[in-house]
């Protein structure tokens, strides 16, 4: 029996995108936006993508700038695919090179913005959603432990307790309520936590939370649940007719969806690979 | 203070400057002392179909930019004394409405006028939002098909985020669903959205249907808003709408097709 297995799997990962050769000016504008979510960051995963210097790859010094990149507590894991120079100082510092172009993370690519400040941007949502949560009763975050049994419940086995928090990194999860439809063109971030809508959510309108989705309403828009790749994430609605729902990268589009769960209340979570889509009204049966 | 209403729909061709004359020409007859403003800059057509095309001198732009005076600009409608007319420019571009010059003309129209309502252009760029930014209300003009109805959906959206009152965080602007080139028939044999279908996508308050009707063609061609048009189903339908406007509860009349009797439909049309 082998000692090790091997797997294939996606990971979310902090693109940096450099834009200039200027090692002191990237350094201190690591710094700054590290320093806005220090704990979110500390020991995140990171791929350098250094297309926009390609050009001046000569005065690109890569071993100063993973130093620097990991002088700001981030966890160097690669280099973006490039050719040529760059590519093969990589392989001598023994740095990876990562390829990010795949299928099943285009949603999650559109989702969060490919620039130094990933968190930053995120964590600014959109005027529509800006109007805080009530503080009078915000519901209780799940907890990691929760989602992992609530998994489990549901046959996802794989799902474990790290997988399914949203607090991966050591932050408490945020949930973001909004009190009113979202409408089409909007798009609706909850960075940290679970997004919840109350009202329907129109077609051309996008749903993107780090936790789960929950609309109170019929859902017709995007949902992209799990968006920095929790997969315990899952998507509750009242009434399915989504374009495309996404957990952790997995997706699904709207011709792909059976007829029968059009229009019923449903919950969608990831059994091991395969986005799963479950009438609300089976919990109930089961239960009996 | 006046009341400030855009007529909005995000589509184009949907019927919004068809809708702001009438609206407008129908509370100017119910006594209103109203001015309707095209915001169309560069496609003027709102003085077409009030039937005052040929009396433009100065516009909207001449105004905002200091080179008329709005008494100048403001056309007088000759059959409504009540009722006035401020065109768009045909010459400039939408780039000349700042906020703050619409915000002057507005504020100077208030002085004299009790409704204000405001005529869109297509599209969600910045003429849209100029015309939507300072508005109490909006008339959002919907066709019962499925692309109009997005286009409403996402300017519903623009007007809870986008205007004034909502960056302000005051009242959100009143939001009132027109639903015109409305075909009962056509809607019972599946072959466009019906009200109900639309009403759920959209969940505002309806404020009107506004059958097909001929009419309509007819009156913007001869230059007579709908409303003051015989007696045409679309400008009843218009003259409920503005009743609804005016607070008062009158049933639709309009949401299965001709509401009259035996007789009319064996003798009129």
């Amino acid at each position: 029996m082998s000692s090790i297995e091997l797997k294939g799997r996606f990971a979310p990962l902090t693109v940096i995108r450099v834009l200039v050769t200027d090692l002191r000016a990237v350094e201190h504008d690591l710094a700054a936006a590290t320093g806005k979510a220090p704990g979110y960051f500390r020991n995140a995963p990171v791929v350098l993508d250094l297309s926009p210097v390609e050009s001046a790859a000569e005065a690109v010094d890569l071993a100063e700038l993973a130093r620097a990149v990991r002088a700001c507590g981030l966890a160097l894991v690669g280099v973006q695919r490039s050719s040529g120079l760059l590519a093969a100082r990589a392989e001598e510092l023994g740095i990876g090179i990562v390829s990010l172009e795949g299928r099943a993370r285009a949603p999650q690519l559109q989702a969060a913005p490919e620039v130094l400040e990933p968190a930053a941007a995120v964590a600014t949502p959109p005027p529509a959603a800006a109007s805080p949560p009530p503080p009078a009763a915000p519901p209780a975050p799940v907890t990691a432990a929760e989602a992992a049994t609530a998994a489990k419940d549901a046959g996802a086995m794989d799902a474990t307790a790290k997988d399914a928090g949203v607090e991966g990194h050591g932050e408490v999860a945020e949930s973001v309520i909004v009190p009113h439809p979202a409408r089409s063109g909007q798009r609706l971030y909850a960075a940290r936590g679970d997004l919840i809508v109350l009202g329907a959510v129109s077609s051309g309108a996008e749903l993107i939370a780090a936790g789960n989705i929950h609309v109170y309403g019929p859902l017709r828009g995007r949902a992209i649940a799990g968006a920095m790749g929790n997969e315990g994430a899952r998507i509750f609605c009242q009434g399915f007719d989504a374009e495309l729902i996404s957990i952790a990268g997995s997706y699904m589009l709207s011709e792909d969806f059976q007829g029968e769960h059009i229009g019923k209340a449903v919950q969608v979570f990831l059994h091991g690979e395969k986005l799963t889509i479950e009438p609300l009204s089976a919990l109930l049966a089961a239960k009996k | 203070m006046s009341r400030i209403i855009v007529v909005t729909s995000g589509k184009g061709g949907v019927g919004k400057t068809t809708t702001s004359a009438a609206i407008a020409t129908g509370l100017a007859l119910r006594g209103k002392r109203t001015a309707v403003v095209d915001f169309d800059i560069g496609l003027r057509n709102l003085d077409i179909i009030m039937g005052c095309e040929r009396r433009v001198v100065y516009d909207f732009v001449n105004v905002i930019q200091g080179e008329a005076r709005l008494r100048q600009a403001l056309i007088k409608d000759k059959r409504l004394e009540n009722l006035s007319i401020l065109p768009a420019s045909q010459t400039r571009d939408k780039t000349a409405l700042t906020l703050e010059g619409v915000k002057k003309v507005l504020d100077e129209l208030s002085a004299d006028f009790d409704v204000i309502v405001c005529d869109s252009p297509a599209g969600i760029e910045h003429g849209a939002f100029a015309a939507m930014y300072w508005a109490d209300e909006a008339i959002v003009v919907t066709n019962p098909e499925v692309s109009s109805v997005r286009d409403s959906d996402r300017i519903i959206g623009l007007l809870a985020s986008k205007t004034k009152r909502a960056i302000d965080g005051d009242a959100p602007v009143r939001e009132h669903l027109l639903l015109s080139r409305y075909d009962a028939r056509r809607a019972k044999r599946g072959e466009m959205l019906s009200v109900a279908d639309v009403l759920e996508i959209l969940a505002i308050p309806l404020l009107g249907v506004i059958p097909e009707s001929p009419a309509v063609l007819e009156s913007s061609n001869s230059g007579t808003p709908v409303v003051l048009n015989g007696r045409s189903e679309a400008g009843e339908a218009y003259l409920e709408a503005v009743e609804r406007l005016l607070g008062r509860d009158v049933p639709h009349r309009f949401l299965n097709g001709k509401p009259r009797g035996i007789l009319s439909r064996l003798f009129g049309n």
